[in-house]
């Protein structure tokens, strides 16, 4: 039998703010029964132990969970699923721990369902161009594994190396390829998830198409909060024949992103559309990331464009037309692979690079429609230097996709207050550019109390139907993506404990 | 069961509409989304069944209606609001004609890459019925061009998801569950839509090609032959084996020139009329047919799927790159097409059938097997539509295979 919610009208306007206090010790012989569900070793419970679960790759507002469980089979998620439920505790599923949103935090009093032994290509079809994968399949090794056919797999998020697809499923990650590419859900076909009742379903089907409401499409970039899911579908795209990469020098972002707009409209579809800013380039270039890059530049624009080998002059010449156009100083093609990754790097380690500037590093991920782009930039600018923060802009031109990172110190409590203003005024101005508050970092705890930016009480609520739908009691990571219940709108950050983040 | 229409304004006709299962004999005409909205609070509180109305091209594609008191024409939500040339995205009121937005995407260049199925499809019942033709081959489905939509809820209240931009995981993608719903879930009254640059060189070939099999082989997925933007092979109606093979090629010159050259390996291509895609597509749900169904299985399995429906009598169109069969003729015995409908599923997919004797609807479900979706689709009408008035009956989640319980 599902426990999918039983029909009704929603809960009423008078539900009350916040949750009832959970448990912070496990019930009496729960963790016992976890341990013979999963063996062992396999039930992380010590203190020790729990300590690198505290958080995903937000550090703010960590939880330490009850217990890690490392399951390896869905019917063993299932298992942990109903015994949690009989113990009245809340569950949380997580993949690697990379997002950025505190999607996969541990909740007051919950275990974390960690899919990361769950690792195998359990089918590749070559001849219809789709793997079947288990959740805790890193990323970047499914690729890696199908390159031999002449395949990938698209999505391809900065932390590939180590990002699962389980967790890209939960948080409709992107990546540079996006422009051409789309995000992770053009990618998923079905789904196998266990439901937050304990019962194992099969959504979609491997064409992709399904009669009806998209079940599969409303559960990628769910952040978990429908559902673990255990199987995965995707479909994989042929290796082009072709790959071009351009690096563009400028000497300011506003004319690169200028370009950008010109190469949009002439027709070409890039793979990719990136700038780095100067502040980041100078911080690649003094790290081991160093590319080479001219230090005096104020902007690089790098364009990958792949296809068709008989394509590539054409494309070329229109990508060295839009950016000559706005005046860029110089503008490469990569004569080989070594120096297609050598343009790649002042991207791909732009973080790396900056976590030399400041023990900290706030990314945000803002979208704005793609002709905005240079006034957003000056307004972020603006904002961060009222504030006295250190800015550097790495961003997806292509798709409007900002990644202002500031660079901050959380000891000094002044600082971290700045970076949390700066930061509200930052999505206020994306937002009011008729942008959003996330691209592909998710919602999860960080941005929740900024969606009534983007989104009235009344917008919410059928988020709060499908959510009832599939999780009726809330105790399948609750308190994620959307605020906690409905006219809970918690505006104030530091409600949220961003003010008692531990050293 | 009677609806206080007129204290809202709101404009109503006298029209008769038949549909599987009922019918209306008025149609309300909102002027605005506070109309509409006021017009399904009104209903949603008497528990009046309204049957939506986009260009009317699909109104057959659905299980018999539960009982209707009003149809709703969504023709006063038309117009572009919003179009940027310079973005690639477009805003268009529900009722606005598909054909209206492509005309003026394509004087800057831009192409709407949505296939609809008549002249009159307008934008809210293409993303109703999400409607995926030849062209999702390049394209992809409906759901992928939509960035965000307005809908009025079964309680007549106005709600948006998504938003302008390409990029954005900012709560649930409900646009997901709108697409496809066939207006059970909410009124969709606008959407964002997100253009594609129209390519420079544009050209329909076509070949006489003993099946599809051969130009499947060379056109598997569009990375390989970038240009394909849609493939039709058509059997031979006398049975010979023959069929004729259509494809449609788009971008540069170099490109289109590239991919033609590979597919003259084949088979002998010559230059077909511009319009040949979009005649086969109406063919194929032409009215003059008993039955008319859709498969979309794996696209190793599309030859397995088409030999089952030549054997059943019916004429049979593939869109190769798909994996989509399209059969149609008279009809067969209910057996042997629910038989149809289990080979569906079991070659990976489903059978929908796009036409269907309306007397046959109280026993076989026209839509197709939904696997898992059909123990939770239920309960997702009941939250968002609790009083059952969005188009009652007409999509509702079948049980496996089809047959109704």
């Amino acid at each position: 039998m599902s426990a999918i919610a039983s029909a009704g009208p929603p809960a009423s306007d008078e539900e009350s703010c916040g949750d009832a206090p959970r448990p912070t010790v496990a019930p009496p012989g729960f963790v016992e029964r976890l341990r013979r569900i999963v063996g062992d070793e396999n039930c992380l419970a010590r203190e020790g132990e729990l300590f690198a679960y505290e958080c995903d790759g937000l550090t703010l507002d960590p939880h330490r969970p009850l217990a890690v469980l490392l399951p390896a089979t869905t019917q063993e998620v299932a298992r942990i699923v109903r015994a949690c439920r009989e113990a009245d505790v809340h569950f949380v599923p997580r993949g690697a721990g990379t997002g950025l949103s505190g999607g996969a935090h541990a909740t007051p009093g919950s275990v974390l369902i960690e899919c990361s032994r769950m690792n195998r290509i359990l089918e590749v079809d070559e001849a219809n161009r789709l793997a079947v994968v288990q959740p805790g399949v890193v990323n970047a090794e499914l690729s890696t594994a199908i390159k031999h056919l002449g395949l990938f797999y698209a999505p391809d998020p900065s932390s590939q190396q180590a990002c699962t697809i389980g967790g890209n499923v939960a948080e409709n990650s992107g990546g540079p390829h996006t422009l051409k590419y789309g995000t992770t859900t053009n990618h998923v076909l079905a789904l196998e998830m266990v439901l937050p009742d304990g019962t194992v379903t099969r959504l979609g089907n491997r064409t992709g198409e399904c009669p009806g409401p998209d079940l599969v499409g409303a559960i990628v970039g769910s952040e978990g909060t429908l559902g673990i899911v255990t199987e995965i579908t995707v479909n994989l795209e042929p290796i082009p024949e072709a790959i071009e990469t351009l690096l563009g020098i400028f000497d300011d972002v506003v004319p690169a992103c200028r370009a950008v707009g010109r190469v949009i409209r002439s027709g070409v579809v890039p793979a990719a559309m990136e700038i780095v800013d100067k502040r980041t380039i100078e911080a690649v270039e003094a790290s081991v990331y160093a590319a080479g890059l001219p230090t005096s530049a104020g902007a690089v624009l790098i364009v990958e464009l792949d296809g068709s080998r008989v394509c590539m002059e054409g494309e070329i010449a229109a990508i060295r037309e839009a950016c000559e156009a706005e005046g860029c100083q110089t503008i490469q093609v990569a004569r080989d692979e070594a120096e297609r990754l050598d343009f790649w790097r002042a991207r791909k380690g732009a973080f790396g690079a900056m976590g030399r500037l400041a023990p900290d590093l706030y990314v945000h991920d803002a979208v704005v429609p793609r002709v905005k782009l240079p006034e957003i930039l000056a307004k972020v600018g603006e904002i961060c230097d009222r504030h006295r923060l250190k800015l550097a802009n790495v961003f997806h031109a292509g798709d409007g996709n900002l990644h202002p990172n500031i660079c901050f110190d959380r000891r000094d409590p002044d600082e971290l207050e700045r970076v949390i203003a700066a930061g509200e005024e930052i999505l206020t101005a994306c937002t009011e550019a008729g942008g959003v508050i996330t691209g592909e970092h998710g919602v999860g705890i960080e941005k929740r109390d900024y969606m009534h930016l983007v989104f009235g009480p009344h917008d919410l609520e059928p988020m709060y139907r499908l959510r009832e739908t599939f999780n009726p009691d809330g105790v399948c990571n609750p308190g994620k993506q959307i605020p906690t219940t409905r006219f809970c709108v918690e505006s104030n950050p530091k409600a949220r404990g961003y003010d008692e983040v531990p050293l | 069961m009677a609806v206080a229409l007129d204290s809202w304004g709101c404009a109503i006709r006298e029209e008769s509409i038949r549909v599987p299962g009922g019918g209306v004999e008025r149609v309300a005409v909102p002027a605005s989304v506070d109309e509409l909205a006021g017009l399904v609070a009104a209903a949603s509180a008497d528990g009046a069944g309204l049957l939506v109305l986009g260009g009317r091209t699909r109104l057959d594609l659905a299980n018999p209606a539960a009982p209707l008191a009003l149809g709703v024409s969504l023709e006063g939500l038309a117009g572009i609001d919003e179009f940027d040339p310079d973005e690639g995205v477009l805003h268009a009121g529900a009722g606005t004609p598909i054909q209206q937005v492509r005309d003026t995407v394509a004087r800057e260049g831009w192409e709407l890459p949505l296939d609809t199925p008549g002249a009159t499809s307008t934008v809210g019942g293409t993303i109703a019925s999400a409607v995926t033709g030849p062209r999702a081959h390049a394209f992809g489905p409906v759901k992928d061009a939509i960035l965000g939509l307005e809908v009025i809820g079964a309680e007549g209240v106005a709600t948006k998801c998504g938003g302008r931009v390409v990029k954005n995981v900012t709560g649930y993608d409900l646009a997901k569950l709108y697409c496809g719903s066939f207006g059970t879930l909410s009124i969709v009254t606008g959407a964002w839509l997100r253009l594609r640059p129209a390519p420079l060189d544009l050209r329909v070939f076509e070949a006489v090609c003993a099946s599809e099999q051969a130009t499947f082989e060379a056109l598997r997925a569009r990375g390989e032959r970038p240009s394909v933007r849609a493939a039709i092979w058509r059997e031979a109606p006398d049975g010979s084996g023959e069929g004729r093979m259509l494809l449609e090629l788009g971008g540069s010159e170099a490109g289109v020139e590239a991919d033609l050259a590979a597919f003259r390996e084949v088979a002998a291509f010559e230059d077909a009329d511009a319009g040949a895609i979009d005649h086969e597509r109406e063919q194929a749900v032409a009215v003059d047919h008993a039955i008319s169904i859709r498969a979309r299985v794996l696209g190793t399995n599309v030859r397995e799927f088409a030999s089952a429906a030549l054997a059943a009598g019916l004429v049979v169109a593939v869109e190769a790159g798909l994996g989509v069969v399209r059969a149609r003729g008279a009809l067969p015995a209910v057996e042997v097409l629910l038989a149809l409908r289990e080979t569906a599923v079991r070659l990976g997919g489903f059978a929908t059938f796009e036409r269907l004797p309306d007397a046959w609807r109280r026993e076989v479900d026209v839509f197709g097997d939904v696997d898992g979706a059909a123990a939770i689709l239920p309960a997702l009408a009941a939250r968002f539509d609790p009083n059952g008035i969005l188009n009652p009956g007409r999509f509702v989640a079948p049980g496996p295979c089809g047959r109704r319980g």
